[in-house]
């Protein structure tokens, strides 16, 4: 079995954006970029599978040229006490500016393909565009079943079992392979890195390469901010619940 | 004039009242064309008729009773094609954003997600950056899938005389549904409702969600979680409210000893009419209540269950 972990650099939560002069781009000077959240779950996700399905795991990671420290943080958090690195390769797929759904799914599919993957792993969401597309745009250029949202895997012979989340409760539901999946919390506990896989992970070859958005369905026209919110009023005094609920009331009239 | 597809979510063979709005605003937007595809939805697919909408395409099939991605986006794809529609129009539910995205994969079309507006010249808004922004966007494809946030628009009764025809269809789907591990609680999703009361850490533990509740059945509202308090596993995670659990948009978000972290405001703070109450004034929530009451959520959650019952019997 072959399974590619993807992983993509996104700005910080806490950064502050600012609109640049063209008032169509983010001035990301000086913004600190993580290893989105979810694609945690695909790194272990990964690993769990070269250690205990004896399948051969690759990371492909989407980023900026300064990625590298991110990318080798990945590495060692997919790598076991000893500090053996799960992923027979590492390949570093470099953008400068922009990313865009569409374009990032095609050149994802041409390194998956290359691998010939069974299994791609993907974050449920990107906390950046928030936009859900990476994973079906994938699957439908490699012609792959998609599932999203799992909370749960169990691999069989060329298929996966899995739980996706859904409002209430879960489906399972059987993938067969080649399959793209976005995994959710709960999937999997991604590990802490120890010491002796990240001394490991600074000696991992990554092949880098630089790569277009080339073929961009979307484009970002403007920035704005969100529109400014009248000041609330907070209510205090020994009447303050029942004064909220006549504001309730009377003046929002939502009740 | 432009051909506009709205796609109608079926929960249970029962369309869910965000379609109604996205029905509704469709309108703006061109000739509107309505599809539901579901196991018996032809009955409920006049409801559309209502709303506007004259023309409804019922594609029913035993196998398509669950959400299936690949069969679903395919009917709604060759709906799409076959009426000839530019835009696809769906609401930003978990499954309308899954299955845009699908939607738009077949249809090579370009997709925005979660729009909070729609503009005469097909650039949308959308939230980015867990709201710290708004991107308008433009989609350079001949078709274009949009998702819109729940109560960007309301829904406008307008009956009109409506056609339902069926649609066979193949459904073969790649990905199947082996079984619905339901959750027995039947209580009303954050998702859906119109009035939230949320708990964050400020509630002290579990234990005192009854006062989250009782506010909450009086007020006919569903109770929602901060993620702290999902990760603490007070509440079950169908209940979080925020950037990586539930976007909502209701008409009132009741928010008790939740600080307002940016990853929870990007899930509620469009919301109509936001009320929080927190022990601390400094707390970025009240940036964006509309009221606020400063005070322990211990005490001043039952006087409002009290005091809402007097307004409300």
């Amino acid at each position: 079995m072959k399974a590619v972990a993807i992983i993509r650099e996104v700005p910080d939560t806490e950064a502050v954006l600012n609109i640049a002069g063209d008032g169509k781009t983010i001035d990301m000077s000086g913004v600190k970029f993580i290893i989105n959240p979810y694609d945690e779950y695909a790194i272990e996700e990964a690993a769990l599978l070269a250690e205990n399905n004896g399948a051969e795991s690759y990371l492909i990671a989407v980023g900026g040229a300064d990625m590298t420290k991110n990318i080798r943080s990945a590495i060692a958090k997919g790598a076991n006490k000893k500090g053996d690195i799960a992923f027979k390769e590492v390949r570093h797929l470099i953008v400068d500016g922009t990313m865009e759904s569409n374009s990032l799914a095609e050149k994802l599919a041409e390194e998956v393909k290359s691998i010939g993957a069974d299994v791609v792993f993907l974050g449920k969401q990107y906390i950046d565009n928030d936009d859900y597309l990476l994973g079906p745009f994938l699957a439908n250029k490699l012609e792959a079943n998609c599932v999203t949202v799992v909370t749960q895997t169990e691999y069989a012979d060329g298929s996966v079992s899995v739980n996706r989340e859904i409002e209430g409760g879960a489906e399972a539901i059987d993938v067969a392979f080649p399959a793209v999946v976005t995994l959710q919390k709960g999937v999997n506990e991604p590990r802490y890195a120890g010491m002796k896989g990240i001394m490991k992970a600074k000696k991992v070859a990554i092949d880098s390469k630089e790569i277009s958005m080339d073929n961009n369905v979307l484009e970002v026209v403007s920035y704005e901010l969100p529109p400014a919110k009248a000041p609330g009023r907070v209510i205090d005094g020994d009447n303050a619940v029942s004064e909220l609920v006549d504001a309730l009331k009377n003046e929002a009239k939502v009740l | 004039m432009a051909k506009v597809l709205v796609v109608a979510e079926q929960r249970d063979n029962k369309i869910k009242s965000i379609s109604y709005e996205v029905a509704t605003y469709a309108k703006s937007l061109g000739d509107v064309v309505g599809v539901v595809v579901g196991s018996s939805v032809s009955e409920e697919a006049k409801s559309l008729g209502n709303y506007g909408i004259e023309t409804v395409v019922a594609v029913e099939k035993a196998e398509l009773a669950t959400y299936s991605p690949d069969a679903y986006a395919q009917a709604v794809a060759d709906v799409a094609n076959e009426q000839g529609a530019d835009i696809v129009l769906m609401g930003a539910t978990s499954m309308g954003k899954d299955l845009a995205a699908h939607v738009g994969a077949k249809l090579g079309a370009g997709v925005a997600q979660d729009c909070i507006a729609i503009n005469e010249d097909l650039t949308a808004k959308r939230p980015v950056y867990a709201g710290k922004l708004i991107a308008t966007v433009q989609l350079s494809t001949d078709k274009k899938v949009y998702t819109l946030r729940a109560n960007t628009a309301k829904a406008e009764e307008a009956s009109v005389g409506v056609t339902v025809s069926a649609k066979e269809f193949a459904a073969n789907p790649a990905v199947s549904v082996k079984e619905l591990l339901v959750s027995a609680n039947k209580k009303l999703d954050v998702a859906e409702a119109n009035i939230i009361v949320t708990g964050g850490r400020g509630m002290g533990g579990p234990e005192n969600w009854n006062l989250i509740e009782n506010a909450a059945e009086v007020l006919g509202a569903a109770t929602g979680a901060s993620r702290a308090v999902v990760d603490a596993g007070w509440r079950p995670h169908a209940e979080q409210v925020g950037q990586t659990g539930k976007v909502v948009s209701p008409s009132l978000y009741i928010a008790c000893g939740v600080s307002g972290a940016i990853q929870h405001l990007a899930g509620m703070k469009t919301s109509k009419f936001i009320v929080a109450i927190n022990k601390d004034p400094e707390a970025p929530i009240f940036k964006v209540a509309d009221y606020g009451i400063v005070g322990d959520v211990m005490e001043v959650l039952p006087t409002l269950a009290d005091e809402l019952k007097k307004v409300l019997a």
